[in-house]
């Protein structure tokens, strides 16, 4: 263990206090940043609402809750962990680690996000129960074309403000049903029919964050620009500082292959775990481990101490001794 | 004595051995190498007592709750307090971690450091984003939603459940923290252990020993 630590004799010892230092230390962080929080505050965005999309974007959350209910959303084809699809399945050849640990939160939108909480609404608005039952009865193929109809013809509505005129359409027991949910989400009381998943403690979030995932935050982050290609989380926090120390792996996502690849993700990921291990490596690595020595940055440190040794007093006898010393050997 | 037995004695020994040759000296030592005096030598400390700040700040936030830090007024000022503490925290880390990589730090025996040192800084970066995940704001489920298609990808997303607050509330407050401080702690240890490492020898050293390594 004695090699370890540093030879007193070459090395001479001054007094040092760790524990005044520490202390001191903790101060300075301290009374920074009580200033800055003071002076600077706190970022702070409130968060979007299903609430906010049904009253403010009445046709966007009708087109939301239409494709969800088709199983046309992107959630929908998603693949793990929500469900075996391949929408949003991210693979280099055939190595594709999302399939690894197979679907562990199963989530089915079109029961999630629209028939169950349209069920739930049943005491409150027992009209829906005739719609209902005429969805539930239909074909796939019917129920398909009904809302292949519904969104046509959401395609010419007129919205103003909250209330949306939908053209009729041979779209069967879809407006009433839809038009049922966006009263629930306008009323605010959609987003705790969704997080259901356990129904009493509901720290899974998963339901109502993957109804807003799609346009709807989108529209919000964009106005912030928040979005991947704009260096997203870099400049979350809008004036604040983000988490900047991610810099490396929010670049990666603004070069090619990352940027345009459908499985960036999974390249940045792994791209940033194979820097990781080089990290660590360092210490080990012939070459990458003497460059310090190389790039002698260390004299900036070790100054006062590279002077004392090789312009203080001894240091020229010292030089011309070991030089004997070279030359004899 | 089964061989378990004999197994077992011999790790219990080997932490004996190491309590008894580890002092409170090395740990809290009285004395430096001359040649500790640049202010690079605390960017370590800062980046602890940045630590300090942030585990404190971050148990009063727990003690009261969402709500609270997400109400202008007290919780405000402390969250504020817990974030501009993340941000020094990584700002003294990383001055830490390049300062080290100039002074090539892992010499003569102290590569473990080295190691401690960078894990400690990836386990840093995901507690940070389970915090940015955790405050309850509009860019916690930007985040979440977002970065849920890179845990997915990656293959840890069906257990690194983002959209999960339960879990990544807890992995915060709780589960990533004790891994830090327990990897940070040791790094310290090692680091009073072994003592800091010595310059590289000085121009005349190099003649009398032929180049560094």
């Amino acid at each position: 263990m004695r090699r370890y630590l540093t030879d007193p004799e070459k090395y001479p010892q001054t007094r040092f206090d760790l524990v005044k230092e520490a202390v001191i230390s903790g101060l300075v962080v301290l009374v920074l940043v009580v200033i800055a929080s003071a002076a600077l505050g706190v970022p702070y965005v409130k968060p979007l609402t299903i609430q906010q999309v049904a009253t403010s974007e009445p046709v966007l959350f009708l087109q939301t809750a239409a494709h969800e209910l088709d199983d046309t959303s992107a959630i929908a084809q998603y693949g793990p962990p929500y469900n075996n699809g391949t929408g949003s399945l991210q693979a280099i050849g055939s190595f594709h680690p999302q399939t690894l640990l197979g679907v562990t939160t199963p989530i089915n939108p079109a029961q999630v996000d629209v028939l169950r909480p349209l069920s739930m609404a049943v005491p409150l608005d027992p009209a829906l129960k005739p719609a209902l039952s005429r969805w539930a009865a239909a074909s796939r193929s019917q129920q398909d074309a009904w809302v292949n109809a519904y969104l046509q013809a959401l395609s010419r509505a007129s919205a103003a403000g909250s209330s949306v005129q939908v053209p009729m359409a041979a779209d069967g027991p879809v407006p009433a049903m839809l038009s049922a949910l966006r009263a629930l989400g306008s009323g605010g009381l959609m987003s705790g029919a969704l997080d259901r998943l356990n129904p009493v403690y509901r720290y899974d979030v998963a339901p109502s964050l993957l109804f807003l995932q799609g346009t709807a935050l989108q529209q919000m982050a964009q106005k912030y620009d928040l979005l991947g290609g704009e260096w997203g989380i870099m400049h979350d926090e809008l004036n604040y500082p983000g988490p900047w120390w991610l810099t490396p792996y929010t670049a990666l996502y603004q070069i090619p292959p990352y940027s345009t690849s459908p499985a960036g993700d999974l390249m940045a990921a792994y791209s940033m775990l194979i820097i990781l291990l080089l990290l660590l490596a360092i210490p080990f690595l012939p070459g990458v481990r003497e460059l310090p020595n190389k790039l002698r940055v260390y004299r900036l440190v070790w100054r006062d101490w590279y002077h004392s040794v090789e312009r203080g007093p001894g240091a020229a006898t010292r030089s011309a001794q070991a030089e004997q010393r070279r030359q004899a050997t | 004595m089964s061989r378990r037995d004999h197994g077992s004695a011999n790790w219990t020994a080997a932490v004996r051995k190491q309590a008894e040759t580890f002092t409170w000296d090395m740990l809290l030592p009285t004395e430096q190498p001359i040649y500790v005096r640049s202010v690079v030598y605390s960017f370590g400390a800062l980046t602890l007592g940045a630590l300090v700040v942030v585990v404190l700040s971050g148990i009063v936030l727990a003690a009261n709750g969402p709500f609270w830090w997400q109400t202008p007024g007290a919780g405000a000022f402390m969250r504020g307090i817990h974030y501009w503490g993340v941000q020094a925290f990584f700002f003294f880390m990383i001055l830490h971690l390049t300062a080290q990589f100039f002074m090539g730090s892992w010499r003569l025996g102290r590569q473990g450091t080295w190691v401690l040192g960078v894990l400690s800084f990836a386990v840093s970066v995901v507690t940070a984003f389970t915090g940015y995940l955790s405050r309850g704001d509009f860019f916690s489920q930007w985040n979440q939603v977002q970065s849920k298609d890179a845990f997915n990808g990656a293959g840890i997303g069906g257990w690194f459940n983002v959209l999960n607050n339960g879990q990544i509330y807890g992995l915060h407050i709780a589960v990533l923290p004790a891994i830090l401080i327990a990897m940070v702690s040791l790094h310290l240890l090692l680091v009073r252990r072994h003592g800091v490492v010595p310059p590289y020898p000085a121009e005349n050293e190099r003649l009398e020993r032929g180049p560094a390594r």
